[in-house]
């Protein structure tokens, strides 16, 4: 993904990565999952899932829970309040970039040589416009 | 559909999607059925009112034999605690108001289409249409009880052959509802082939 788009898009990639996307989603839809629930989602190994949480409880995200039910040790995982935030602030963010590559589709290669000619940006995103890394050379 | 909107669908209805639960509620019904029909006529106590005790016998059941699936999911996909619902109520009072509107407006105009069989069957293809199909058996069983409710059996058929087949209906909707949602949930959760089912971080 180009340095500019992502500029302009303000993704998060903590939150993006899909495997913390899916993780994330899933926990918005419930008040929490255990290990297991969220192993079984996403198909990752235990040590990969567990970083993946690691790094979301880090960033006050995620909170983890570890007790037992019965002699079975469990750990369930929950939403924090700046965890819930986060995703739905990423959901918006990834519509409007959606929303902006729709009318961004509308301005590229239709009759934008004259602005290119005066105007050293590569592409214009209604809104924002943001300096080249390499002019377009002539 | 996204994997991302299937995340969320499967963490906001994966007790819903748990159908081993719920098929096995299904086979009293059709036990009836096939009472009505004196296949069963060799069962002992079978005959009058053993068959209402046969009947209670399997429905309790297939009640408990619910808890033992229920920790084979637990223990097999894992545990989520559900969100509380936020129009749970209301929406099941709305259903239950609309279904004795349809019953009482059913009883009292002779139509040969069967209000609350119609509006059962409208719900359950509703169902089957969420999530780009995500659930589309529910789809078959909603039109299995659409054309119940337009086919005039109750009019035309004496009441025992209607009850006949009301409940092979009812047994059959909820077995393919049951196998239907636990296939969904079983394809849709993928379990590590390397990794041991124990949780931990």
């Amino acid at each position: 993904m180009r340095r500019e788009f992502e500029d302009i898009c303000g993704v998060d990639r903590l939150v993006h990565e899909p495997a913390r996307l899916a993780i994330l989603t899933a926990l918005s839809a419930c008040r929490s999952a255990d290990f297991l629930f969220l192993q079984s989602l996403t198909g990752l190994t235990k040590g990969n899932l567990s970083s993946h949480l690691i790094k979301l409880e880090e960033a006050g995200l995620v909170a983890i829970e570890k007790g037992f039910e019965g002699k079975v040790p469990q750990t369930h995982v929950h939403l924090t309040g700046r965890g819930s935030d986060a995703i739905t602030s990423h959901w918006q963010r990834l519509e409007q970039v959606r929303q902006s590559a729709r009318r961004w589709r509308g301005h590229v290669g239709h009759g934008d040589d004259h602005r290119r000619e005066s105007d050293p940006t590569t592409f214009d995103i209604r809104g924002a416009r943001r300096a080249p890394a390499h002019a377009p050379k002539r | 559909m996204s994997q991302q909107t299937r995340a969320h669908y499967l963490a906001a209805h994966y007790a819903h999607l748990q159908g081993l639960r719920i098929a096995p509620l299904g086979i009293p019904f059709l036990g009836a059925a096939a009472r009505g029909l004196g296949w069963l006529d060799g069962v002992p106590g079978i005959r009058g009112a053993g068959g209402a005790f046969w009947g209670v016998g399997l429905f309790l059941a297939a009640l408990v034999l619910s808890f033992p699936i229920a920790a084979y999911y637990r223990h097999t996909f894992g545990t989520v605690r559900p969100s509380r619902p936020r129009f749970g109520v209301p929406a099941l009072l709305l259903v239950a108001a609309l279904y004795l509107v349809a019953g009482f407006v059913g009883d009292r105009v002779t139509w040969r289409v069967s209000l609350p069989a119609l509006l059962i069957g409208a719900a359950l293809a509703r169902l089957g249409l969420q999530q780009h199909a995500l659930r589309g058996h529910y789809l078959a069983i909603g039109l299995a009880w659409c054309l119940f409710a337009c086919s005039g059996l109750y009019v035309e058929y004496a009441w025992p052959t209607v009850t006949i087949a009301f409940n092979v209906l009812v047994g059959a909707s909820l077995i393919t509802a049951g196998l239907g949602d636990h296939l969904v949930l079983v394809h849709a959760l993928r379990r590590s082939p390397s990794e041991s089912h124990a949780s931990g971080v």
